[in-house]
């Protein structure tokens, strides 16, 4: 896939108007989703955390006015809320995973192995980046949904510039992280 | 030999994230510096390894479907600043049979003592807004009850109550003006905020008791 460019808007600049809003709105939320249905695997309870984020921030005029980028205020709370779901997910998940296992072995459904340890695999990873640090947990999320460097740094609200370096230390704790759990055969 | 880079321009480099000069540079760099070549590599090699591990997590619905756009405040400020443009534009309307005809004396507004008053908010209507500017029947009679410490009169009939915003009146003044050189009663009810919130014809000095 290729990386689809943000609207070159700066929206840290530009009048907050309520087209501004709209603007920062269309071009920003189908990326949230994107983002919180990878992290959390949930498309309704990604679109469900996207809408609070946007209705929050709709109601925030004290945010509206500042100076603070407001972009990054939108992701940061967005994957915080992500992250804080994929916690509250652990439990059920467990449960449905014993309800695959169970389903599996009475051979109920074709292909369900693959499925399960797919499903077992992706319950890893999002609970390794929910035990990091939020900011290294969004780098490697909004990297691995094709993000340029230049959108990666809006949303995380650092220079361009910065986004290698964080990129590269969140990968080498991601990295870490995943061979404590799995060990070195990986 | 040219400087060695640090991790993060490295890692953007493997990106092609740098600027073309740049990546020319770093390019050239890394062909002969030994430590800058492995550091590359580990690089590349960690960064497929967290890509790998990333891609079993489910890519979202394409196209994501945009819902309604949250209503930002500065759009419920505007709307609402055009929700009280329109209820002035009703009252005038209301109001336009008591303007005085051309060649009559111009139109004379005489306040009549303010009088500090508790105002009862009216009762909703049937769709709960309550605010529509609108003309009453006959059962809204005092749709507004205002007690006042004046000495009693008869209670004037109510004639046309516009309310001139959204928000329930639950204290106020009310100043009595006549139109038309005091002919044509009025009163306007004022908002503890200073604001005029609602405007009502008085008709029994109209004659049409």
């Amino acid at each position: 896939m290729q990386p689809e460019e943000l609207a070159v808007t700066p929206f840290g600049t530009a009048p907050r108007t309520g087209e501004w809003f709209e603007a920062l709105f269309r071009d920003h939320y189908p990326r949230v989703v994107g983002l919180l249905t990878r992290l959390t695997g949930d498309p309704g309870q990604a679109e469900e955390i996207a809408s609070d984020v946007f209705s929050k921030l709709a109601r925030r005029p004290v945010l509206l006015a500042g100076r603070e980028d407001v972009t990054a205020w939108v992701y940061r709370v967005a994957s915080n809320a992500g992250l804080d779901a994929v916690r509250a997910n652990a439990r059920r998940r467990k449960k449905e995973e014993a309800a695959s296992r169970e389903r599996l072995r009475a051979g109920a459904e074709a292909g369900a192995l693959d499925s399960l340890l797919r499903e077992e695999r992706a319950a890893c990873v999002r609970a390794l980046l929910a035990a990091m640090k939020p900011r290294d947990a969004q780098v490697l999320l909004l990297r691995s949904s094709d993000m340029a460097y230049r959108e990666i740094a809006q949303a995380l609200g650092v220079q361009p510039s910065s986004v290698g370096t964080i990129l590269a230390r969140a990968e080498r704790e991601f990295e870490r992280r995943y061979r404590e759990r799995h060990g070195d055969d990986i | 030999m040219s400087r060695c880079w640090p991790e993060g321009e490295l890692r953007a480099y493997l990106d092609r994230e740098l600027t073309a000069r740049d990546m020319d540079w770093v390019a050239e760099h890394v062909k002969r510096c030994e430590p800058c070549r492995l550091v590359c590599e580990e690089l590349a090699g960690r960064a497929d390894r967290v890509a790998a591990w990333l891609e079993v997590l489910p890519e979202p619905p394409t196209p994501v479907k945009i819902p309604a756009i949250p209503r930002s405040v500065g759009q419920a400020r505007r709307w609402l600043a055009v929700g009280g443009l329109a209820a002035a534009l009703a009252a005038t309307l209301v109001m336009a049979p008591w303007r005085p005809r051309a060649g009559s004396e111009p139109v004379e507004v005489k306040s009549a003592p303010v009088t500090k008053a508790k105002v009862t908010p009216d009762p909703p209507l049937p769709d709960g807004r309550g605010s529509e500017a609108s003309i009453p029947s006959r059962d809204r009679k005092g749709a507004v009850a205002v007690h006042r410490a004046a000495p009693p009169q008869p209670a004037p009939r109510v004639e046309y109550y516009v309310a001139l915003d959204d928000e329930p009146i639950e204290a106020g003044v009310v100043v009595r003006v006549g139109f038309g050189g005091g002919q044509v009663p009025a009163d306007v009810i004022f908002g503890p905020d200073g604001r005029a919130r609602a405007i009502r014809l008085v008709s029994d000095i109209l004659g049409e008791q």
